[in-house]
């Protein structure tokens, strides 16, 4: 070949140069990207408390954490546009509320359940509750979607076009962190309030935008639990922790980093993975000869899915496993069978541990909404099987919507601006748990994890213990005594 | 370090490696005698693994049955592909043959995302694990990497020691003449296409033996990458420098990784990534033709 004669020129003191500047901005780019990646344990400069109520009504008191990146976020501004108090001349026939969803693609599992649960709520506000309140009518709600196949591209291209082109009056948000956070500016442009039910990185409430509030807890609350019940069971605990290297999970890690520093654990393995992992066995070969107690793992479905099945062909074993996303869904246990006993997952909320108006009156917090019952009922009717178990996506989509209509009914208002205004300072309990908001940021301070592990094919709640179902399987059984048979007994 | 890990980093780099030079022995193929550079490979590599998947659950037949299957709808895919649309671009701009072979991969990434939609699929099949001092190592993996290698062997001696292995040399370095010698040069374009899409769609099923899960319409994205910089790396053409490149690809995979991971760097899988492809930046320099063409 010609280029043969030519190789002896091509590698020039110059590009020798520009191969090492290269190197050494890869190297250094490499460093700087991990040490700003993490929020590092030194970071929390200040604490709070919130009160953690039960669902068993004992008050706990839990202190979070708030890392640096909060305080050093662009300070954001409540909304301060007064509620009319005048009828407007026309009231619309309908209430559209519109939403990008990934209904396919790698969210596609995790954002369907969502969808069902926010198709189950409209249908209980339009026929049980019937309709929305506004100016003694009632108004039904109607939802425009797209199916944004978890591409960042495709849902800010359906948020402007629901916006713009179907004319919404409000948006709910897509699922999983990614994607709310690419949708996010471009709701706050427009100043379209969004209801995130489907993104729980801190960082998306943190960039000073004033139109997005938040339903679940933040992802940097979602493992305190999980740590706080593996020291239930094992004093001095050695951890392991991995952690997809996205908006969501990379929050999640540092939740588990400063909780941990905080209590004196020692986390022996602390390593991101790139977001579209094919193999996991770089991670396992490094892992396997720590020996440690405990597995963390910041996760979504697809990548949860590929890490358990590496870890039981690799009999890599640990008597504590909790993983994100992945092991809330029954498709879990159906890929995996006896392999998933044991295997906990942070859950916002489970069939079994649901608020009720009971609970509400005792807190002297206002109920809305149906009960557990009438959702799972509404659930299985949208999803077409009377024996479907609705997971937590599900339910804080519905709650996103039991949250907006709420908020229009106190508001009196379809403006978005006083809608939110009156979301800042509403408290509000429905079946998925306690809403109320940090007024400026829109991040949400009152809802709670619990821990839900799989036991004898059924997945069950086992912490807090104020509302656990069942006791906290530890340690779990090995691989190989569960491709044996062995189950997860309490 | 202990002496055990790097014996098993070295073997589990030759399995990933011999994987990886499966999955670019057949781009490398059909450049070598046709000249078209197959865009369509990574969607073949798809196509094998939802093979697998397909025969797995609906007719519990392993992925070793499926590795057959894949092969002879690779190679009848490859020749009808290229009676119907590469024959008229033989010897055409290398750019038209790329955009050909682009439309193809877009076509046949739609048909599996309207046929089994885009949600990540898998499957379960596991042989148990071998034990290699302290770490271990799937049957399946190792099978996979062993499969790989012995299509390389066979290919290349039915490419040096068969006639029609000759004919398929003969036209890939004259077509001309070969056609003068009494070949009948569409046939063997027909058949060297058929067995680079057979490769294709076999690696694919050679993965899912891998790792069973993940499977999804654009899968194949991240190996077209892959191969790419191993057939650049081991020569284009060249089938045994496509091979090796691969297990030097593999082996570096897993040599960065636990020096990355030692270095504390965040996320090391990344840094691996990215010290590859300046690797490769600079034997392209030190060797613009790759490492086995001369």
């Amino acid at each position: 070949m010609s280029s043969s004669q030519t190789s002896g020129k091509i590698f020039t003191p110059l590009t020798i140069t520009l191969i090492i500047i290269m190197l050494v901005i890869g190297f250094v780019g490499g460093y700087y990207a991990s040490a700003v990646s993490r929020p590092s344990a030194p970071a929390i400069t200040y604490t709070y408390s919130v009160p953690y109520t039960s669902v068993a009504t004992q008050t706990l008191y839990i202190e979070r954490t708030i890392y640096q990146t909060l305080l050093t976020s662009p300070p954001a501004t409540t909304p301060t546009t007064p509620k009319p108090t005048t009828p407007p001349p026309t009231l619309p026939s309908e209430i559209v509320i519109g939403m990008a969803v990934p209904l396919t693609g790698s969210q596609g599992e995790v954002g369907t359940a969502g969808f069902n649960g926010i198709k189950a709520a409209i249908k209980w506000v339009n026929e049980r509750y019937g309709g929305v309140h506004l100016f003694g009518k009632t108004i039904p709600l109607r939802l425009v979607y797209y199916d944004d196949e978890s591409s960042k591209d495709k849902v800010v291209q359906y948020t402007e076009r629901l916006i713009t082109v179907d004319k919404v009056h409000f948006l709910l948000s897509s699922y999983s962190s990614p994607l709310v956070f690419a949708q996010a500016p471009i709701a706050e442009k427009y100043n379209m309030l969004l209801i995130n039910w489907g993104g729980a990185s801190d960082l998306i409430h943190l960039q000073g935008y004033k139109m997005i509030v938040m339903v679940w807890t933040p992802a940097s609350l979602y493992m305190t639990q999980a740590i706080d019940a593996l020291l239930s069971v094992k004093k001095d605990p050695k951890i392991v922790l991995i952690y997809k290297d996205d908006e969501f999970n990379r929050m999640v890690a540092g939740g588990v980093r400063n909780y941990s520093k905080k209590l004196g654990l020692q986390i022996v393995y602390d390593k991101a993975y790139p977001t579209d992992i094919k193999d996991f066995t770089p991670y396992l070969t490094s892992i396997a000869p720590l020996k440690a107690d405990a597995l963390i793992v910041g996760s979504h479905f697809a990548d949860g899915q590929l890490l358990t099945r590496q870890l039981a062909d690799q009999e890599i074993d640990f008597g504590f496993i909790a993983m994100n996303i992945a092991p809330c869904y029954t498709d879990y246990y159906k890929a995996f069978g006896n392999l998933a006993e044991g295997i906990i997952c942070p859950s916002h909320w489970e069939v079994g541990a649901s608020y009720t108006p009971e609970i509400a009156s005792k807190l002297g917090v206002e109920w809305f909404g149906p009960t557990e019952e009438e959702f799972v009922a509404l659930y299985r009717e949208i999803v077409k099987d009377p024996t479907a178990r609705p997971p937590y996506h599900a339910a804080s989509g519905a709650a996103a919507v039991l949250i907006l209509v709420k908020a229009i009914e106190k508001a009196q208002s379809l403006d978005p601006m006083a809608v939110r205004k009156v979301l800042g300072e509403m408290h509000l309990i429905t079946f998925f748990g306690e809403y109320k908001i940090d007024p400026v940021t829109g991040i949400q301070i009152a809802h709670k994890m619990i821990l839900v592990q799989w036991q004898k094919g059924n997945l069950v709640v086992v912490w807090p213990p104020e509302v656990a179902k069942s006791k906290l399987v530890f340690p779990i059984p090995t691989w190989a005594e569960k491709k044996a048979g062995k189950q997860a007994t309490p | 370090m202990d002496p055990g890990l790097i014996i098993f980093l070295f073997l589990q780099g030759l399995v990933l490696g011999s994987i990886y030079g499966i999955v670019a022995v057949g781009l490398s193929l059909i450049f070598g005698i046709a000249r078209i550079i197959n865009l369509s490979h990574g969607a073949l590599i798809m196509w094998g693994a939802y093979t697998a998947l397909t025969f797995f659950v609906g007719y519990n037949l392993s992925p070793l049955g499926s590795l057959f299957i894949a092969i002879v709808v690779g190679l009848s895919l490859g020749a009808s592909i290229f009676y119907l649309v590469l024959r008229r671009l033989i010897g055409a701009h290398e750019l038209t043959t790329l955009l050909a072979t682009f439309a193809l991969s877009i076509f046949l990434e739609e048909i599996a995302r309207l046929n089994y939609g885009l949600d990540y699929r898998g499957f379960s099949w596991s042989l148990g694990v071998v034990k290699i001092f302290d770490y271990r190592l799937t049957y399946s993996s190792i099978l996979a990497g062993v499969i790989a290698l012995s299509t390389v062997i066979i290919l290349t001696l039915f490419l040096y020691k068969t006639r029609i292995g000759s004919a398929l040399r003969g036209v890939a370095q004259d077509p001309v003449g070969a056609y003068i010698c009494g070949i009948d040069v569409n046939k063997i374009y027909a058949l060297g296409i058929g067995i680079g899409f057979g490769l294709a769609m076999m690696s694919g099923v050679i993965i899912t033996m891998y790792n069973p899960t993940g499977i999804n319409p654009y899968l194949g994205a991240p190996y077209l990458l892959k191969s790419f910089v191993i057939v650049v790396l081991g020569g284009l053409g060249s089938i045994i420098g496509a091979y090796v490149g691969g297990i030097i690809f593999g082996l570096a995979e897993v040599v960065l990784f636990p020096l990355y991971d030692y270095l504390h760097f965040h996320s090391p899988m990344s840094m691996t990534l990215f010290t590859e492809f300046v690797i490769l930046l600079i034997l392209l320099l030190i060797r613009p033709y790759g490492l086995f063409r001369r």
